[in-house]
Protein backbone atom coordinates (compact mmCIF):
# COMPACT_ATOMS: atom_id res chain seq x y z
CA UNK A 1 0.00 0.00 0.00
CA UNK A 2 0.67 3.29 -0.97
CA UNK A 3 1.84 5.79 1.85
CA UNK A 4 -0.62 8.91 1.63
CA UNK A 5 1.39 12.21 1.41
CA UNK A 6 1.05 15.31 3.95
CA UNK A 7 1.74 18.58 3.83
CA UNK A 8 2.31 20.50 6.66
CA UNK A 9 2.22 24.46 6.89
CA UNK A 10 3.63 26.02 9.69
CA UNK A 11 6.32 28.41 10.81
CA UNK A 12 6.84 26.79 14.67
CA UNK A 13 9.56 24.62 13.25
CA UNK A 14 10.05 22.91 16.04
CA UNK A 15 6.45 21.87 16.49
CA UNK A 16 6.82 20.62 12.88
CA UNK A 17 9.82 18.94 13.42
CA UNK A 18 8.36 16.63 16.14
CA UNK A 19 4.98 16.52 13.88
CA UNK A 20 6.73 15.26 11.30
CA UNK A 21 8.66 12.47 12.80
CA UNK A 22 5.66 11.07 14.58
CA UNK A 23 3.86 10.96 11.51
CA UNK A 24 6.32 9.65 9.44
CA UNK A 25 6.60 6.95 12.45
CA UNK A 26 2.71 6.51 11.39
CA UNK A 27 3.74 5.56 8.17
CA UNK A 28 2.66 9.12 6.29
CA UNK A 29 5.36 10.40 3.82
CA UNK A 30 5.59 14.40 5.34
CA UNK A 31 7.08 17.44 4.06
CA UNK A 32 6.58 20.84 5.57
CA UNK A 33 6.42 24.35 4.45
CA UNK A 34 7.34 27.47 6.34
CA UNK A 35 4.70 29.72 5.00
CA UNK A 36 1.85 29.33 2.48
CA UNK A 37 4.10 30.78 0.06
CA UNK A 38 6.30 27.81 -0.37
CA UNK A 39 3.57 25.42 0.58
CA UNK A 40 1.47 26.79 -2.66
CA UNK A 41 5.34 25.64 -4.44
CA UNK A 42 5.47 22.57 -2.37
CA UNK A 43 1.79 21.58 -3.22
CA UNK A 44 1.98 21.45 -6.84
CA UNK A 45 5.24 19.01 -6.92
CA UNK A 46 4.76 17.26 -3.71
CA UNK A 47 0.56 16.37 -4.71
CA UNK A 48 -0.60 15.21 -0.64
CA UNK A 49 -3.30 13.70 0.00
CA UNK A 50 -3.57 15.94 3.28
CA UNK A 51 -3.11 19.29 4.47
CA UNK A 52 -1.95 19.91 8.18
CA UNK A 53 -2.18 24.18 8.31
CA UNK A 54 -1.44 26.32 11.14
CA UNK A 55 -3.73 29.64 10.89
CA UNK A 56 -1.14 32.55 12.65
CA UNK A 57 1.62 32.59 10.91
CA UNK A 58 3.48 35.79 8.73
CA UNK A 59 0.22 37.33 9.17
CA UNK A 60 -2.91 36.41 11.44
CA UNK A 61 -5.25 35.29 8.42
CA UNK A 62 -2.66 33.84 6.25
CA UNK A 63 -3.82 30.09 6.98
CA UNK A 64 -7.22 31.15 6.98
CA UNK A 65 -7.08 32.77 3.20
CA UNK A 66 -4.39 29.57 1.93
CA UNK A 67 -7.84 27.54 2.86
CA UNK A 68 -9.84 30.34 0.62
CA UNK A 69 -7.73 29.61 -1.72
CA UNK A 70 -7.32 26.31 -1.99
CA UNK A 71 -10.81 25.30 -1.38
CA UNK A 72 -11.85 27.97 -4.21
CA UNK A 73 -9.58 25.95 -6.86
CA UNK A 74 -11.43 22.83 -8.31
CA UNK A 75 -8.73 21.02 -9.01
CA UNK A 76 -7.37 21.41 -5.20
CA UNK A 77 -10.78 21.81 -3.28
CA UNK A 78 -10.82 17.65 -2.52
CA UNK A 79 -7.43 17.82 -0.70
CA UNK A 80 -8.42 17.59 2.81
CA UNK A 81 -7.18 20.23 5.04
CA UNK A 82 -6.46 20.20 9.02
CA UNK A 83 -6.87 23.37 10.54
CA UNK A 84 -4.15 22.84 13.05
CA UNK A 85 -3.86 26.09 15.36
CA UNK A 86 -4.10 26.94 18.71
CA UNK A 87 -7.09 29.00 18.89
CA UNK A 88 -9.29 26.30 17.50
CA UNK A 89 -11.34 26.93 20.79
CA UNK A 90 -11.00 30.69 20.83
CA UNK A 91 -12.92 30.96 17.22
CA UNK A 92 -15.92 29.32 18.81
CA UNK A 93 -18.37 26.84 17.65
CA UNK A 94 -20.61 28.86 15.22
CA UNK A 95 -17.12 29.75 13.13
CA UNK A 96 -16.16 26.44 13.19
CA UNK A 97 -19.47 24.63 11.80
CA UNK A 98 -19.82 27.52 9.41
CA UNK A 99 -16.45 26.53 8.27
CA UNK A 100 -16.00 22.55 8.56
CA UNK A 101 -17.56 20.53 5.77
CA UNK A 102 -19.18 23.44 4.43
CA UNK A 103 -20.16 23.44 1.07
CA UNK A 104 -17.31 26.56 0.04
CA UNK A 105 -15.20 24.59 2.80
CA UNK A 106 -15.70 20.50 2.00
CA UNK A 107 -13.40 18.11 4.18
CA UNK A 108 -12.13 20.92 6.38
CA UNK A 109 -11.25 20.08 10.35
CA UNK A 110 -10.15 22.07 13.03
CA UNK A 111 -7.89 20.59 15.60
CA UNK A 112 -6.36 22.40 18.86
CA UNK A 113 -2.59 22.41 18.57
CA UNK A 114 -1.33 20.38 21.84
CA UNK A 115 1.21 18.26 23.10
CA UNK A 116 0.30 14.88 22.27
CA UNK A 117 -1.14 14.18 18.70
CA UNK A 118 -4.54 11.89 19.76
CA UNK A 119 -6.61 14.79 17.97
CA UNK A 120 -4.84 15.63 15.12
CA UNK A 121 -4.14 11.58 14.09
CA UNK A 122 -7.99 10.86 14.60
CA UNK A 123 -9.10 14.35 12.67
CA UNK A 124 -6.13 12.60 9.84
CA UNK A 125 -7.03 9.17 9.57
CA UNK A 126 -11.05 10.52 9.57
CA UNK A 127 -10.32 12.93 6.74
CA UNK A 128 -8.43 10.11 5.05
CA UNK A 129 -11.14 7.71 4.98
CA UNK B 1 -25.90 59.03 31.03
CA UNK B 2 -28.30 55.94 31.05
CA UNK B 3 -27.84 56.51 34.65
CA UNK B 4 -28.83 60.14 34.73
CA UNK B 5 -32.34 59.09 32.32
CA UNK B 6 -33.50 56.64 34.69
CA UNK B 7 -32.72 58.74 37.45
CA UNK B 8 -35.24 61.76 35.94
CA UNK B 9 -38.09 58.65 35.42
CA UNK B 10 -37.70 57.52 39.06
CA UNK B 11 -37.70 61.04 40.26
CA UNK B 12 -41.24 61.91 38.48
CA UNK B 13 -42.58 58.39 39.41
CA UNK B 14 -41.39 59.38 43.05
CA UNK B 15 -43.14 62.39 42.98
CA UNK B 16 -46.49 60.82 41.61
CA UNK B 17 -46.48 58.38 44.95
CA UNK B 18 -45.76 61.24 47.23
CA UNK B 19 -48.50 63.04 45.57
CA UNK B 20 -51.21 60.34 46.59
CA UNK B 21 -50.05 60.88 50.03
CA UNK B 22 -50.38 64.09 49.75
CA UNK B 23 -53.87 63.28 48.64
CA UNK B 24 -54.27 61.33 51.37
CA UNK B 25 -52.84 63.26 54.09
CA UNK B 26 -55.58 66.50 53.02
CA UNK B 27 -58.55 63.89 53.29
CA UNK B 28 -57.07 63.08 57.01
CA UNK B 29 -56.16 66.57 57.99
CA UNK B 30 -59.40 68.22 56.60
CA UNK B 31 -61.58 65.21 58.24
CA UNK B 32 -59.73 65.90 61.34
CA UNK B 33 -60.10 69.47 61.49
CA UNK B 34 -64.09 69.59 60.26
CA UNK B 35 -64.65 66.48 63.00
CA UNK B 36 -62.75 66.40 66.29
CA UNK B 37 -61.11 69.57 66.33
CA UNK B 38 -64.73 71.40 65.18
CA UNK B 39 -62.97 73.71 62.80
CA UNK B 40 -65.52 75.52 60.06
CA UNK B 41 -64.23 75.06 56.35
CA UNK B 42 -66.33 75.15 53.25
CA UNK B 43 -65.76 71.84 52.08
CA UNK B 44 -67.07 71.74 48.69
CA UNK B 45 -63.53 73.32 47.05
CA UNK B 46 -62.16 70.92 49.04
CA UNK B 47 -63.93 68.13 47.37
CA UNK B 48 -63.00 69.60 44.43
CA UNK B 49 -59.70 70.25 45.05
CA UNK B 50 -58.65 66.36 45.60
CA UNK B 51 -61.01 65.12 42.52
CA UNK B 52 -58.61 67.23 40.37
CA UNK B 53 -55.26 66.55 42.20
CA UNK B 54 -56.23 62.76 42.04
CA UNK B 55 -57.40 63.37 38.32
CA UNK B 56 -53.79 65.36 37.39
CA UNK B 57 -51.85 62.75 38.88
CA UNK B 58 -53.50 60.16 36.76
CA UNK B 59 -52.68 61.47 33.99
CA UNK B 60 -49.16 62.52 35.14
CA UNK B 61 -49.22 58.50 35.95
CA UNK B 62 -49.96 57.43 32.42
CA UNK B 63 -47.86 59.59 30.37
CA UNK B 64 -44.77 58.95 32.13
CA UNK B 65 -45.65 55.34 31.57
CA UNK B 66 -46.51 56.00 27.71
CA UNK B 67 -42.89 57.76 27.81
CA UNK B 68 -40.93 55.33 29.17
CA UNK B 69 -42.20 52.40 26.56
CA UNK B 70 -41.12 55.37 23.91
CA UNK B 71 -37.71 56.65 22.81
CA UNK B 72 -36.46 57.64 26.12
CA UNK B 73 -34.43 60.62 24.40
CA UNK B 74 -37.14 62.12 23.16
CA UNK B 75 -39.17 61.32 26.42
CA UNK B 76 -36.25 63.07 28.91
CA UNK B 77 -37.48 67.08 27.55
CA UNK B 78 -41.26 65.89 28.11
CA UNK B 79 -40.96 64.43 31.56
CA UNK B 80 -38.75 67.60 32.87
CA UNK B 81 -42.07 69.35 31.52
CA UNK B 82 -44.01 66.98 33.76
CA UNK B 83 -42.14 67.32 36.56
CA UNK B 84 -42.46 71.31 36.16
CA UNK B 85 -45.59 71.34 35.18
CA UNK B 86 -46.26 69.12 38.11
CA UNK B 87 -44.90 70.94 41.38
CA UNK B 88 -46.82 74.16 39.66
CA UNK B 89 -50.04 72.91 39.92
CA UNK B 90 -49.33 71.69 43.17
CA UNK B 91 -48.54 75.39 44.33
CA UNK B 92 -51.67 76.75 42.62
CA UNK B 93 -53.57 73.60 44.23
CA UNK B 94 -52.15 74.47 47.86
CA UNK B 95 -52.96 78.41 47.54
CA UNK B 96 -56.38 77.64 47.21
CA UNK B 97 -56.72 75.11 49.58
CA UNK B 98 -55.42 77.65 52.07
CA UNK B 99 -57.18 80.08 50.88
CA UNK B 100 -60.45 78.37 51.58
CA UNK B 101 -59.38 77.49 55.27
CA UNK B 102 -57.76 80.69 56.68
CA UNK B 103 -55.58 81.79 53.91
CA UNK B 104 -52.01 83.37 55.71
CA UNK B 105 -53.48 82.18 59.11
CA UNK B 106 -53.30 78.37 58.15
CA UNK B 107 -50.20 76.49 59.86
CA UNK B 108 -50.47 73.98 56.70
CA UNK B 109 -48.53 77.22 54.88
CA UNK B 110 -44.91 76.03 55.69
CA UNK B 111 -46.20 73.17 53.55
CA UNK B 112 -44.83 75.27 50.53
CA UNK B 113 -41.41 74.54 51.57
CA UNK B 114 -41.77 70.63 50.73
CA UNK B 115 -42.68 71.53 47.23
CA UNK B 116 -39.24 74.13 47.48
CA UNK B 117 -37.22 70.58 48.55
CA UNK B 118 -39.03 68.65 46.23
CA UNK B 119 -38.15 71.16 43.55
CA UNK B 120 -34.27 71.54 43.77
CA UNK B 121 -33.67 67.80 44.45
CA UNK B 122 -35.55 67.01 40.88
CA UNK B 123 -35.42 70.37 38.82
CA UNK B 124 -32.38 72.71 37.27
CA UNK B 125 -31.05 75.47 39.77
CA UNK B 126 -32.98 78.24 37.35
CA UNK B 127 -36.26 75.68 37.60
CA UNK B 128 -36.49 75.49 41.41
CA UNK B 129 -35.82 79.31 42.01
CA UNK B 130 -38.84 80.31 39.51
CA UNK B 131 -40.91 78.03 41.58
CA UNK B 132 -40.12 79.06 44.36
CA UNK B 133 -40.34 82.43 43.47
CA UNK B 134 -44.07 81.35 41.80
CA UNK B 135 -45.09 79.65 45.57
CA UNK B 136 -43.95 83.32 46.99
CA UNK B 137 -46.11 85.11 44.25
CA UNK B 138 -49.01 83.21 44.76
CA UNK B 139 -48.75 83.37 48.95
CA UNK B 140 -47.96 87.17 48.28
CA UNK B 141 -51.20 87.63 46.16
CA UNK B 142 -53.19 85.79 48.33
CA UNK B 143 -52.36 87.52 51.30
CA UNK B 144 -52.68 90.84 49.62
CA UNK B 145 -55.85 90.21 48.17
CA UNK B 146 -57.82 88.81 51.29
CA UNK B 147 -56.03 92.02 53.47
CA UNK B 148 -57.56 94.32 50.76
CA UNK B 149 -60.79 92.54 50.77
CA UNK B 150 -60.71 91.85 46.73
CA UNK B 151 -61.03 88.09 48.01
CA UNK B 152 -62.89 87.21 50.61
CA UNK B 153 -61.45 85.88 53.59
CA UNK B 154 -62.28 82.10 55.12
CA UNK B 155 -61.60 82.12 58.73
CA UNK B 156 -60.59 79.09 60.49
CA UNK B 157 -64.05 79.61 63.02
CA UNK B 158 -62.68 77.70 65.89
CA UNK B 159 -59.08 77.39 65.75
CA UNK B 160 -57.79 81.03 65.35
CA UNK B 161 -58.90 83.77 67.83
CA UNK B 162 -57.63 87.04 66.82
CA UNK B 163 -57.63 87.78 62.87
CA UNK B 164 -54.02 87.86 61.61
CA UNK B 165 -54.69 88.31 57.98
CA UNK B 166 -55.54 91.98 58.22
CA UNK B 167 -52.76 92.71 60.85
CA UNK B 168 -49.80 94.60 58.36
CA UNK B 169 -47.28 93.71 60.71
CA UNK B 170 -47.65 90.48 61.22
CA UNK B 171 -48.12 90.05 57.84
CA UNK B 172 -44.74 91.54 56.76
CA UNK B 173 -42.48 89.77 59.52
CA UNK B 174 -43.85 86.53 58.34
CA UNK B 175 -43.56 87.53 54.67
CA UNK B 176 -39.65 88.20 54.88
CA UNK B 177 -39.35 85.38 57.52
CA UNK B 178 -40.85 82.85 54.70
CA UNK B 179 -39.53 84.82 51.69
CA UNK B 180 -36.05 84.48 53.29
CA UNK B 181 -36.32 80.78 54.25
CA UNK B 182 -37.57 79.46 50.92
CA UNK B 183 -34.76 80.73 49.18
CA UNK B 184 -32.33 79.65 52.00
CA UNK B 185 -33.65 75.99 51.50
CA UNK B 186 -33.80 76.25 47.90
CA UNK B 187 -30.08 77.39 48.72
CA UNK B 188 -29.29 74.46 51.11
CA UNK B 189 -30.81 71.93 49.39
CA UNK B 190 -29.48 72.73 46.10
CA UNK B 191 -25.86 72.99 47.57
CA UNK B 192 -26.19 69.17 49.24
CA UNK B 193 -27.80 68.11 45.88
CA UNK B 194 -25.08 68.94 43.64
CA UNK B 195 -22.16 67.84 45.95
CA UNK B 196 -23.73 64.36 46.15
CA UNK B 197 -24.37 64.21 41.90
CA UNK B 198 -20.81 65.12 41.90
CA UNK B 199 -19.54 62.35 44.47
CA UNK B 200 -22.30 60.19 42.30
CA UNK B 201 -20.41 61.11 38.65
CA UNK B 202 -17.27 60.37 40.01
CA UNK B 203 -18.04 57.35 41.61
CA UNK B 204 -19.72 56.05 37.80
CA UNK B 205 -16.31 56.97 36.39
CA UNK B 206 -14.49 55.24 38.25
CA UNK B 207 -16.13 52.51 37.83
CA UNK B 208 -16.12 53.00 34.27
CA UNK B 209 -12.72 53.07 33.83
CA UNK B 210 -12.18 50.01 36.42
CA UNK B 211 -14.34 48.15 33.34
CA UNK B 212 -11.88 49.26 31.58
CA UNK B 213 -9.06 48.29 32.78
CA UNK B 214 -9.95 44.44 33.76
CA UNK B 215 -10.73 44.24 30.15
CA UNK B 216 -7.49 45.38 29.17
CA UNK B 217 -5.97 43.18 31.85
CA UNK B 218 -7.96 40.60 30.34
CA UNK B 219 -6.78 40.90 27.00
CA UNK B 220 -3.48 41.43 28.12
CA UNK B 221 -3.62 37.50 29.88
CA UNK B 222 -4.84 36.29 26.86
CA UNK B 223 -2.70 37.20 24.58
CA UNK B 224 0.39 36.49 26.90
CA UNK B 225 -0.78 33.03 27.64
CA UNK B 226 -1.48 32.34 24.46
CA UNK B 227 2.04 33.03 23.35
CA UNK B 228 3.33 30.81 25.95
CA UNK B 229 0.97 28.15 24.92
CA UNK B 230 2.43 28.20 21.59
CA UNK B 231 5.95 27.33 23.12
CA UNK B 232 4.57 24.87 25.40
CA UNK B 233 2.97 23.09 22.89
CA UNK B 234 6.03 22.95 20.95
CA UNK B 235 8.17 21.70 23.69
CA UNK B 236 5.62 19.19 24.60
CA UNK B 237 5.27 18.09 21.15
CA UNK B 238 9.55 17.62 21.31
CA UNK B 239 9.46 15.92 24.67
CA UNK B 240 6.72 13.47 23.48
CA UNK B 241 8.57 12.36 20.62
CA UNK B 242 10.94 11.19 23.58
CA UNK B 243 8.46 10.19 25.56
CA UNK B 244 6.64 8.12 23.13
CA UNK B 245 9.96 6.56 21.85
CA UNK B 246 9.80 7.94 18.38
CA UNK B 247 13.07 8.89 18.13
CA UNK B 248 14.14 5.46 19.39
CA UNK B 249 14.76 3.93 22.73
CA UNK B 250 16.05 5.83 26.08
CA UNK B 251 18.21 4.01 28.95
CA UNK B 252 16.47 4.44 32.45
CA UNK B 253 17.76 7.49 33.82
CA UNK B 254 16.86 9.60 30.47
CA UNK B 255 13.30 7.79 30.73
CA UNK B 256 12.90 8.90 34.16
CA UNK B 257 13.65 12.41 33.21
CA UNK B 258 11.83 12.41 30.28
CA UNK B 259 8.46 11.31 32.35
CA UNK B 260 8.73 13.86 34.84
CA UNK B 261 9.26 16.74 32.02
CA UNK B 262 6.33 15.38 30.12
CA UNK B 263 3.97 15.04 33.37
CA UNK B 264 5.32 18.69 34.37
CA UNK B 265 4.47 20.08 30.48
CA UNK B 266 1.05 18.31 30.86
CA UNK B 267 0.06 20.17 34.32
CA UNK B 268 1.75 23.38 32.99
CA UNK B 269 -0.23 22.98 29.70
CA UNK B 270 -4.06 22.42 31.60
CA UNK B 271 -2.75 25.38 33.94
CA UNK B 272 -2.58 27.59 30.26
CA UNK B 273 -5.78 26.40 28.64
CA UNK B 274 -7.52 27.11 32.15
CA UNK B 275 -6.32 30.56 32.47
CA UNK B 276 -7.08 31.29 28.65
CA UNK B 277 -10.32 29.67 28.99
CA UNK B 278 -11.58 31.59 31.66
CA UNK B 279 -9.96 34.77 30.44
CA UNK B 280 -11.88 34.42 27.03
CA UNK B 281 -14.77 33.78 28.70
CA UNK B 282 -14.60 36.91 30.50
CA UNK B 283 -14.00 38.99 27.51
CA UNK B 284 -17.17 37.03 25.57
CA UNK B 285 -20.05 39.11 24.95
CA UNK B 286 -22.20 36.64 23.12
CA UNK B 287 -22.83 33.13 24.03
CA UNK B 288 -23.88 30.36 21.55
CA UNK B 289 -27.17 29.40 23.90
CA UNK B 290 -30.30 27.74 22.39
CA UNK B 291 -32.52 24.67 23.69
CA UNK B 292 -30.79 21.23 24.24
CA UNK B 293 -31.41 17.67 25.92
CA UNK B 294 -29.77 18.28 29.71
CA UNK B 295 -30.32 14.62 30.27
CA UNK B 296 -28.66 13.67 27.41
CA UNK B 297 -25.76 16.14 28.23
CA UNK B 298 -25.64 14.73 31.75
CA UNK B 299 -25.14 11.23 30.49
CA UNK B 300 -22.52 12.68 28.50
CA UNK B 301 -20.26 13.77 30.60
CA UNK B 302 -20.56 10.63 32.36
CA UNK B 303 -19.78 9.10 29.65
CA UNK B 304 -16.78 11.22 29.52
CA UNK B 305 -15.63 10.94 32.76
CA UNK B 306 -16.26 6.88 33.01
CA UNK B 307 -13.05 5.46 32.37
CA UNK B 308 -11.24 8.05 35.12
CA UNK B 309 -14.10 6.80 37.27
CA UNK B 310 -13.39 3.11 36.99
CA UNK B 311 -9.20 3.68 37.31
CA UNK B 312 -9.78 4.79 40.47
CA UNK B 313 -12.46 2.38 41.23
CA UNK B 314 -15.55 5.03 41.73
CA UNK B 315 -18.50 3.93 41.07
CA UNK B 316 -20.75 6.54 39.19
CA UNK B 317 -24.36 6.82 39.52
CA UNK B 318 -27.09 9.08 37.93
CA UNK B 319 -30.87 9.88 39.25
CA UNK B 320 -32.45 11.92 37.11
CA UNK B 321 -36.42 13.16 37.23
CA UNK B 322 -37.94 11.43 34.24
CA UNK B 323 -39.41 15.37 33.78
CA UNK B 324 -36.09 16.54 32.97
CA UNK B 325 -35.54 17.28 29.31
CA UNK B 326 -34.65 20.19 27.30
CA UNK B 327 -33.35 23.38 28.79
CA UNK B 328 -32.12 26.51 27.30
CA UNK B 329 -28.41 27.72 27.36
CA UNK B 330 -25.07 26.79 25.98
CA UNK B 331 -24.74 23.28 25.69
CA UNK B 332 -20.69 22.59 25.40
CA UNK B 333 -20.41 25.08 28.60
CA UNK B 334 -22.74 23.22 30.32
CA UNK B 335 -21.49 19.70 29.95
CA UNK B 336 -17.83 20.98 30.38
CA UNK B 337 -19.21 22.15 33.89
CA UNK B 338 -20.72 19.12 34.37
CA UNK B 339 -17.75 17.31 33.73
CA UNK B 340 -15.56 19.33 35.80
CA UNK B 341 -17.60 18.55 38.76
CA UNK B 342 -17.62 15.18 37.95
CA UNK B 343 -13.68 14.63 37.77
CA UNK B 344 -13.17 16.91 40.83
CA UNK B 345 -15.57 14.75 42.72
CA UNK B 346 -13.70 11.39 41.25
CA UNK B 347 -10.21 13.17 41.87
CA UNK B 348 -10.98 14.07 45.41
CA UNK B 349 -12.44 10.93 46.36
CA UNK B 350 -10.88 7.73 47.82
CA UNK B 351 -11.27 4.81 46.19
CA UNK B 352 -14.53 2.12 46.98
CA UNK B 353 -16.51 5.60 47.13
CA UNK B 354 -19.29 6.96 44.86
CA UNK B 355 -19.67 9.58 43.14
CA UNK B 356 -23.64 10.68 42.15
CA UNK B 357 -25.16 12.83 40.05
CA UNK B 358 -28.87 13.89 40.56
CA UNK B 359 -30.99 16.30 38.69
CA UNK B 360 -34.57 17.58 40.13
CA UNK B 361 -37.40 19.76 38.51
CA UNK B 362 -37.42 22.63 40.52
CA UNK B 363 -40.20 24.78 39.13
CA UNK B 364 -38.68 27.40 36.77
CA UNK B 365 -35.21 25.60 37.20
CA UNK B 366 -33.29 22.86 37.70
CA UNK B 367 -31.48 21.59 40.51
CA UNK B 368 -28.30 19.35 39.82
CA UNK B 369 -26.57 18.16 42.38
CA UNK B 370 -22.91 16.20 42.51
CA UNK B 371 -22.20 14.21 45.49
CA UNK B 372 -19.33 12.42 46.66
CA UNK B 373 -17.92 10.48 50.19
CA UNK B 374 -14.90 12.20 49.84
CA UNK B 375 -12.05 14.48 51.46
CA UNK B 376 -14.18 17.52 51.36
CA UNK B 377 -13.14 20.67 51.77
CA UNK B 378 -11.73 22.03 54.99
CA UNK B 379 -14.38 24.44 57.46
CA UNK B 380 -13.59 27.90 56.55
CA UNK B 381 -12.59 27.39 52.65
CA UNK B 382 -15.69 26.68 50.96
CA UNK B 383 -15.97 30.62 50.12
CA UNK B 384 -12.58 30.60 48.98
CA UNK B 385 -12.88 27.66 46.29
CA UNK B 386 -14.51 29.60 43.43
CA UNK B 387 -11.60 32.40 43.97
CA UNK B 388 -9.42 32.15 40.57
CA UNK B 389 -5.91 29.78 41.78
CA UNK B 390 -7.48 29.04 45.09
CA UNK B 391 -6.95 25.43 45.70
CA UNK B 392 -8.24 23.75 49.20
CA UNK B 393 -5.61 23.12 51.72
CA UNK B 394 -6.35 18.94 51.70
CA UNK B 395 -6.24 19.17 47.90
CA UNK B 396 -2.87 20.28 47.02
CA UNK B 397 -1.43 16.97 49.68
CA UNK B 398 -3.40 14.73 47.52
CA UNK B 399 -2.57 16.39 43.51
CA UNK B 400 -0.27 19.19 42.75
CA UNK B 401 -2.02 18.80 39.03
CA UNK B 402 -5.26 21.31 39.83
CA UNK B 403 -4.74 24.57 38.23
CA UNK B 404 -7.26 26.13 40.49
CA UNK B 405 -9.32 27.67 38.01
CA UNK B 406 -11.89 24.72 37.24
CA UNK B 407 -14.35 26.18 40.04
CA UNK B 408 -13.63 29.57 38.59
CA UNK B 409 -14.34 28.46 35.10
CA UNK B 410 -17.59 26.48 36.29
CA UNK B 411 -18.88 29.85 38.14
CA UNK B 412 -19.04 32.19 35.37
CA UNK B 413 -19.97 29.41 32.89
CA UNK B 414 -23.46 29.26 35.48
CA UNK B 415 -23.50 32.63 36.51
CA UNK B 416 -23.33 33.68 32.72
CA UNK B 417 -26.66 31.51 32.48
CA UNK B 418 -28.66 33.28 35.27
CA UNK B 419 -27.81 30.56 37.41
CA UNK B 420 -26.64 29.58 40.79
CA UNK B 421 -23.96 27.31 42.29
CA UNK B 422 -23.09 26.47 45.94
CA UNK B 423 -21.51 24.16 47.95
CA UNK B 424 -21.86 22.23 51.21
CA UNK B 425 -19.28 19.84 52.39
CA UNK B 426 -18.17 18.04 55.68
CA UNK B 427 -13.98 17.36 56.03
CA UNK B 428 -13.94 13.18 55.41
CA UNK B 429 -17.51 12.94 54.74
CA UNK B 430 -17.64 14.31 51.52
CA UNK B 431 -19.09 17.47 49.12
CA UNK B 432 -21.96 18.51 47.45
CA UNK B 433 -22.33 21.01 43.92
CA UNK B 434 -25.38 22.48 43.94
CA UNK B 435 -26.41 23.70 40.31
CA UNK B 436 -29.51 26.20 40.11
CA UNK B 437 -29.99 26.81 36.12
CA UNK B 438 -33.01 28.45 34.57
CA UNK B 439 -35.34 26.03 32.09
CA UNK B 440 -35.93 29.07 29.97
CA UNK B 441 -35.10 32.50 28.03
Amino acid sequence: MNKSKILIIDDDTDLVASTKLFLQNQNFEVTSAINTKTGFQILKSFNPDLIILDIIMDSNLEGFNFLNDLKSDNSLKHIPVVMYTSMAKAIGVNMRSAIEDAENFPKTRFVEKSGDWDELLFAIKDLLQ
Amino acid sequence: MQAVNLRIFRLAYWLVRLRWFAILGIVVAYFTAINFLHITIWTLPVYIIIAFLIFLNLISFSLLKFLQRSNIKKSLRIVNLIINFQISTDLIVLTFLLHYSGGVENPFIVYYIFHMIIGSIILSTIESLLQTSLALILVGAMTFLEYTGILKHYPLEGFIITNMYNNLTYLICTGLIFVTTSYFVVYITKTIILEARKHELAYLEANLKLKQKEKIKNEYVMRITHDIKGHITAIQSCINTLHNKISGPLNVQQEDFVNRAHSRLGILNKFISDLLNLTQRKLQQKQDKKYFDLKQTIEESMKITENYAIEKEISLTKKIDTSINEIYGEQSSIEEVLINLLINAIKYSPSGKNVTITAEDAGEAVLIEVIDNGIGIPEGETGLIFNDFYRASNAKNITNDGTGLGLAITKHIIESHGGKIWVNSKPDKGTTFSLLLKKGK
